[in-house]
């Protein structure tokens, strides 16, 4: 298949057409429409499509204006007010107020809308940073091994067999404190250099196993492009390897890729949720919705259940959100997969 | 003695604690939450002509089991390696008898003999000091014990000192050599039985306290010949109080049932309500408090001595819906916060217990006034000769006074351009997140009062050798983080706590002291008598806290003991921080 500027010439000649033209031009426009824009034109119409992407859009400007909306709010992320707990239970003596918008945590007394808009920061840094880079790295991967096949192909092959071979959980917990004390240079360190190293290392581990799923499917693709005309015709007339996979190879794949990508977002977010979770992920001060659901849902959950039930919704609205819209575009590029 | 409890998620990470002790005594029977109300303080009470039986509650009633459930497990029965709180009220109470021991009367813990027939006659030169036995005491099998029994028992538990007390060790004539009698046979000069119920001890210093050690289970008798030699003899250790062991798993299971040879006449200190009790380890401790605050089936006939969940608090405070099935009372711990005298000069120290977040640390750790009671002296008000002094700004309690203590760093030399730098180890894997965010607000106060502080994340299993490095990178909060009383007179505090003995030892201290003048006098203090040592420990204990302020008073712990509807007569001991258990019968 090749893509050109058919459509953009439909587009420019459409402007000054003559009425009796327009079927003409209507039908010249959609033979010229690229493979993205008719997804595009797709999801414009889908209406989950379109509230799970306001959805998205809405918890990312939280996460973006987080510092200033607790401002407004009067506080600063990680302030304790221990002079708003029940010293008798440890429970807060407030629920919401117009100064704690979600109440305060138990014991502490730290804001917990604070802790709630900063904790979409992470996720959302995550889950984007780790799509984007799995998805680079499993393109290249996958490209390669396809087009090039022989002993690259089998060394990539493996492994892939490998990481798909490891347990996966399992290994995250055993590599999360290697690979922090490695970079960290075998000091001890404080809780803020244990913090901000988590992070990278969090993001690092994903990527570490998220980038096998997509090069395998691109390889496979790959090998069924590579045989096709236009590729060996490209060959014959002597266009470099690189050209031949960006330009005739890759364009071809960019359905696949967005959609992968876009299902792969909400996975990573539900990932570092849930490794923080269970301890392996981000670690205070910085703030993180998976960390503050493991807390919450102690003993205290009956008596303030505030605490546990914003990040619990958040995680789980946003993982939705993400999941049906990657859902709707795979359905835009694809209709023969929609139910 | 150790302390066993899992404090309210992880709070015992974040402390760091406890190593030590406990004994016998007086004081308060908390059977409420008094929580403003004044302590009070006995002196100790010693009985020596008490007799067997012991008075029984005329409203019990006989028969039924009890179940206690236990959050931790005791990693075995054995009564010379035991040295724990569970284990510990488990075996005086239930299936060892000792020498001596204490018996609660009227909320009072009083000394009294047990199996001798006094407190002991020590010589002139106070270096001897000679039990004379009952007669007739028998073993769970029949068997008749003999005062040789307990002579072995005192050298076997030489060889148990990596887990057990070392009192022995330090007062015993020749006990610095001795390894016990697997390794070093059986010839030690330190205990002898002259004939079948004689029992004497020879010591190589004055020891005026030995009548509350002999209340250990280091000093019940043990037949030579049933000897396994090493930690199982406990999962079938042959009893003599009112039960002996049916089955023991270790870190699930133990099952107690009457002994038949235990004869009430010659116990003064024990009664034997039920036909037994089960215990189980390793439980979950919400999930067994929920069942107990509701007692539907078993529930009814459980038990519980951790420490309760925050939530519960309102439920189980004094008006509170069950405040019926709550018990709390002191334990014998003291809980501090510890600094390093070597590396934080006498002024810093001082600008550091003002501007140290007593109040907001205790509730980021998940404790409650149930907990604990804010704490301004070293020496627990249950003990005799407790002076009630404050040293001014140490109240254990308080938010912390920033602005007070920037000016005492400056006028000591310290500022923003100099700061001083706290250093220490937290840890940084509690799945609980106690522990981190209790440093966080640590950090956060001390910065505030113009302190740098490099706080160190490790594992919390890793924390604890850190912080028992005399040599460790920290200059605050090394271990250990407060101490237990073993017995109810703080020679069983300080000399553990403060003497040089721990520094050249390769251990650590209170403040990490090493100073000629406080073991000058710690020695002089020792030579006097019981009663003439409590004034001059609590004038020590103002001394100390005046000249050398080595450490921080945080809280007095207390402990929480949460049964079902229908358990009866619990009572807590003062001095162990644990429910009398022999005391205790249910309704079936």
């Amino acid at each position: 298949m090749t893509l050109g500027s058919s459509a953009v010439v439909a587009e420019t000649l459409e402007a000054g057409v003559d009425p009796e033209l327009s079927d003409a031009a209507e039908s010249s426009r959609r033979h010229g429409r690229t493979p993205g824009q008719i997804a595009w034109d797709r999801l414009k119409v889908d209406k989950v499509a379109i509230v799970c992407a306001v959805i998205v859009v809405f918890f990312i400007l939280i996460a973006v204006l987080a510092p200033l909306l607790v401002k407004l709010e009067g506080e600063t992320l990680n302030a304790f007010h221990p002079e708003l707990i029940n010293r008798r239970n440890t429970l807060p003596t407030i629920g919401t107020t117009a100064q704690h918008w979600f109440g305060v945590e138990p014991r502490t007394g730290r804001d917990l809308f604070a802790l709630w808009a900063y904790g979409a920061q992470p996720s959302l840094t995550i889950g984007f940073l780790a799509a984007v880079s799995s998805t680079v790295v499993g393109i290249v991967m996958g490209l390669l091994a396809g087009y090039l096949g022989g002993i690259v192909d089998r060394v990539i092959s493996w492994v892939i067999d490998f990481f798909l071979s490891l347990p996966y959980l399992l290994f995250v917990f055993a590599l999360v404190p290697i690979v922090q004390n490695r970079v960290g240079g075998g000091r001890i360190l404080t809780a803020e250099e244990t913090s901000s190293l988590r992070f990278w290392v969090l993001l690092i581990i994903l990527i570490l196993f998220g980038w096998i799923g997509l090069a395998r499917l691109i390889r496979g693709e790959v090998f069924s492009l590579r045989e096709r005309e236009f590729v060996q015709a490209a060959k014959v007339i002597g266009v470099p390897t690189r050209q031949i996979l960006v330009k005739e190879i890759l364009p071809n794949l960019v359905g696949p890729i967005i959609v992968s990508a876009s299902i792969a977002v909400p996975g990573y977010i539900a990932a570092e949720a849930t490794l923080s979770f269970l301890g392996a992920g981000l670690v205070e001060p910085t703030p993180s919705w998976g960390r503050t659901i493991s807390v919450a849902s102690g003993g205290n959950f009956s008596a303030y259940p505030l605490h546990l039930w914003p990040p619990v919704l958040g995680v789980a609205l946003l993982v939705l959100a993400l999941s049906l819209l990657g859902e709707s575009i795979r359905d835009a590029f694809d209709p023969t997969t929609r139910r | 003695m150790r302390w066993t409890h899992v404090l309210a998620a992880g709070a015992a990470v974040s402390i760091g604690v406890v190593a030590a002790c406990s004994a016998p005594s007086s004081t308060t029977n908390g059977t409420s939450d008094t929580s403003t109300g004044p302590v009070q303080t006995a002196g100790a009470s010693l009985d020596p002509n008490a007799k067997g039986p012991a008075p029984t509650d005329p409203k019990a009633k006989k028969g039924g089991t009890l179940t206690i459930s236990y959050a931790t497990s005791p990693s075995s029965m054995d009564p010379s390696a035991q040295f724990y709180q569970d284990s510990g009220a488990i075996m005086t109470r239930l299936t060892m008898r000792s020498l001596t021991a204490f018996v609660n009367r009227g909320g009072k813990q009083v000394l009294v003999p047990d199996l001798a027939t006094d407190l002991g006659q020590v010589s002139s030169d106070k270096l001897t000091w000679t039990f004379k036995l009952k007669s007739g005491i028998k073993y769970s099998d029949g068997s008749t014990m003999k005062a040789a029994d307990i002579a072995y028992a005192v050298k076997r538990s030489f060889a148990f000192t990596a887990t057990g007390p070392t009192y022995q060790v330090d007062y015993l004539k020749g006990g610095d050599k001795y390894l016990g009698p697997f390794k070093s046979g059986d010839t030690f000069a330190g205990v002898e039985a002259p004939d079948d119920s004689t029992v004497v001890f020879h010591l190589a210093k004055p020891w005026e306290t030995l009548p509350y050690f002999t209340t250990f289970t280091q000093v019940s008798p043990i037949p030579q010949a049933k000897d396994t030699k090493d930690e199982t003899y406990g999962d079938k250790a042959l009893a003599t109080g009112p039960y002996m062991i049916k089955s023991f798993t270790q870190g699930s299971e133990l099952t107690l049932v009457k002994n038949p040879n235990w004869d009430p006449a010659t116990d003064a200190a024990r009664t034997q309500y039920l036909d037994g009790y089960d215990f189980k380890f390793g439980t979950d401790t919400i999930k067994t408090q929920q069942g107990i605050l509701a007692s539907t089936g078993d529930y009814g006939t459980t038990l519980d001595w951790d420490p309760v969940d925050a939530s519960f608090a309102d439920q189980i405070g004094s008006g509170g819906p069950k405040a019926k099935q709550f018990v709390s009372g002191p334990s014998s711990c003291t809980i501090t916060v510890n600094m390093d005298t070597r590396k934080i000069p006498l002024a810093v120290r001082k600008a550091l217990a003002v501007a140290y977040p007593y109040d907001d640390l205790y509730t980021a750790s998940g404790l409650t006034s149930l907990s604990g009671r804010p704490a301004h002296t070293l020496i627990p008000p249950q003990i005799p000769g407790w002076l009630d002094y404050t040293v001014p700004g140490l109240t254990g309690q308080g938010p912390g006074d920033p602005v007070k203590a920037k000016a005492m760093l400056a006028a000591a030399g310290y500022g923003p351009d100099k700061p001083f730098e706290i250093k220490n180890y937290y840890t940084n894997d509690d799945p609980s997140n106690i522990a981190q965010t209790v440093n966080q607000i640590r950090k956060k106060k001390l910065e505030a009062a113009g302190f740098k502080v490099t706080d160190k994340g490790v594992a919390g299993k890793d924390r604890r050798k850190l912080i028992a490095d005399p040599n460790g990178d920290y200059n605050i909060g090394q271990s250990p983080g407060g101490w237990c009383f073993d017995w109810p007179s703080a020679d069983s505090i300080f000399p553990p706590t403060v003497s040089s003995t721990q520094l050249t030892s390769g251990g650590t201290n209170w403040g990490d002291l090493q100073d000629p003048k406080i073991d000058a006098e710690l020695a002089r203090i020792q030579k006097l008598s019981i009663a003439e040592q409590g004034p001059e420990w609590g004038k020590f204990d103002q001394w100390l806290m005046t000249n050398y302020l080595p450490v921080l008073p945080w809280y007095w712990d207390r402990s929480n003991i949460l049964f079902g509807t229908k358990v009866h007569n619990v009572i807590n001991d003062d001095n162990h921080g644990s429910p009398i258990l022999d005391s205790i019968w249910v309704d079936q």
